[in-house]
């Protein structure tokens, strides 16, 4: 069974995923574990009809697959271990779904996980070699930078960028995996510490433990399974981002732009056919240049139409109904493969208080890290169909 | 192959002519693309090796942020920015203490301490960029 561009169809049907928050007193191996034996009993499968899997992860070290896999009884299949930055877990998604794909398996398994509470605290810089590294540039002031040139450029406020972080902490309220439990009002976004101005404490993802998976199959596989809650994976993309020549315009996404497109074309449909979106708001700002670069809503008015209500759950296009990086929280592998399990309860009509009416499209956008000279370094869009 | 070697705007990437303070980057000779630090390897063309190339001393600031909260070996808070030259490229550096920042604001590189601290926690000279003098 062929998909649109006459390539195998590929299907999400089993997902799973620990509760994100801090969990200093597991091992990163007992949390993927939990993950996946989840996603199996979602997808009624048993540990020995894995064909293959890629674990993403950044900082938990060799062999992190084997780990996992092996704590949820899996062992013997091909494993890959995929390190791509904060779009670490969604690349692990994208490979697996390029196996289905290539014919070469039929069930794949991808999951994603991150210890972070045990070995960070503070900011996150880039990696240590690089020159603006060494020069004190951490990822919040990357973003604050940006921040500032947004609100130069477009008029944008303080409060409107407040009023993103308010809106993911409230969906996170409702959202009984996320970080963080109560509402947080724009007023109190904006009266929390400096992290780097303009970006406050609520405006920046927290650090998070916590992992996620889900099981894919081929348009065959399933048909023979008959499985009823599949959702289709009608889109997977990866981009890096190019070296910068010249005075590029900071507020504009490029990665997320090329990426996006090839996402776009793949599936077949174009921005003004999705109904909800998980988009990595690393801080507030992210969540605005990303919406932009998605070309989900026009470049400069995100922050403006978040105030005025139209990303929120009811919205015309809610954004990160999940809570977000910044109310969900943020455990960099895990979180790609995370914003495609929201996607895929929301289209299954499972996400409860979240649930967005009659969803039937819907992306995931995750892109990760810095490295000197590049605007982003890993770049993912995946867009789910029922 | 040469690899470009990173490293802090420390003596191999700056110059400095009487008080004047310029960072050093480099030019492809193929095709014009300038960049900083040196790139050995041509990122819009290909084409391997490189000039020196002197930015500054003059610039203006493109965007910046105080920031707060940082890792261990830096002293906050600390201003940084990035900074435009008219070899059409930019370049992230410190901005000293004094003025508050202005996006499109002249500036000017000077050398001076910090923000980042040595291991005997004295802070370490690197080039900043400070606003021009009227």
């Amino acid at each position: 069974m062929k998909g649109a561009n006459g390539v195998n169809g590929v299907y999400v049907i089993g997902v799973g995923m620990t509760a994100f928050g801090k969990h200093p007193d597991r091992l990163a191996a007992d949390l993927a574990a939990e993950a996946i034996l989840g996603a199996l009993d979602d997808a009624g499968l048993r540990t020995v009809d894995i064909e293959a899997a890629w674990v993403g992860h950044v900082f938990q070290g060799m062999a992190m697959g084997q780990r996992g896999l092996g704590a949820a009884g899996i062992s013997g299949l091909p494993i890959t271990n995929v390190e791509n930055a904060c779009s670490s877990g969604s690349t692990a998604i994208y490979q697996a779904a390029m196996a289905i794909r290539a014919g070469a398996h039929d069930i794949v398994l991808a999951c994603g996980v991150e210890l972070l509470s045990t070995k960070f605290r503070g900011a996150l810089a880039p990696d240590e070699t690089d020159i603006e590294t060494q020069i004190g540039l951490t990822m919040p002031a990357v973003y604050a930078m940006r921040a500032r040139r947004h609100m130069e450029q477009y008029g944008t406020t303080p409060r409107m960028l407040a009023a993103i972080a308010s809106k993911n902490k409230f969906n996170a309220s409702l959202n009984p995996l996320a970080q963080f439990k109560k509402p947080v009002s724009v007023d109190e976004v904006l009266a929390g510490r400096m992290i780097a101005d303009p970006l406050h404490l609520h405006e920046c993802a927290p650090v998070s433990d916590g992992a996620a998976a889900v099981v894919m199959v081929s348009a065959g596989k399933l048909a023979e399974l008959g499985r009823t809650r599949a959702v289709r994976l009608a889109a997977s993309a990866l981009r890096s981002g190019k070296m910068e020549v010249g005075l590029p315009d900071m507020t504009v996404e490029d990665l997320t732009w090329r990426t996006a497109e090839a996402a776009y074309q793949e599936a077949g449909l174009g921005p003004e056919a999705i109904q909800l979106a998980e988009v990595h708001d690393c801080f507030s700002i992210a969540e605005a240049t990303r919406i932009e670069g998605l070309r989900l809503y026009p470049r400069g008015e995100y922050p403006a139409r978040v105030e005025r209500g139209e990303a929120s759950l009811g919205g015309r296009l809610p954004v990160n109904t999940s809570g977000g990086l910044l109310g969900k929280g943020h455990p960099l592998g895990a979180t790609g493969v995370a914003q495609v399990i929201e996607i895929v309860k929301q289209l299954r009509g499972e996400a409860g208080a979240r649930q967005v009416p009659d969803a039937k499209v819907g992306l995931a956008h995750c892109r990760g890290g810095k490295a000197r000279g590049v605007e982003g370094t890993a770049c993912t869009v995946n867009i789910l169909t029922v | 192959m040469e690899q470009t070697k990173d490293a802090v705007h420390g003596p191999d990437h700056y110059a400095l002519e009487g008080d004047r303070v310029y960072l050093v980057g480099s030019r492809c000779p193929e095709c014009d693309a300038a960049f900083y630090p040196e790139q050995a390897v041509c990122a819009r063309c290909g084409h391997r090796g490189s000039e020196p190339l002197r930015l500054g001393p003059g610039g203006t600031l493109y965007t910046w942020t105080r920031v707060h909260q940082s890792t261990a070996e830096f002293k906050t808070p600390y201003v940084l920015g990035y900074m435009d030259f008219s070899q059409n490229v930019r370049v992230l550096v410190p901005l000293t203490d004094g003025a508050e920042p202005k996006i499109g604001m002249a500036l000017e590189l000077v050398l001076a301490p910090g923000p980042r601290m040595g291991a005997d926690q004295t802070p370490a000279t690197l080039v900043h960029a400070r606003p021009v003098r009227r």
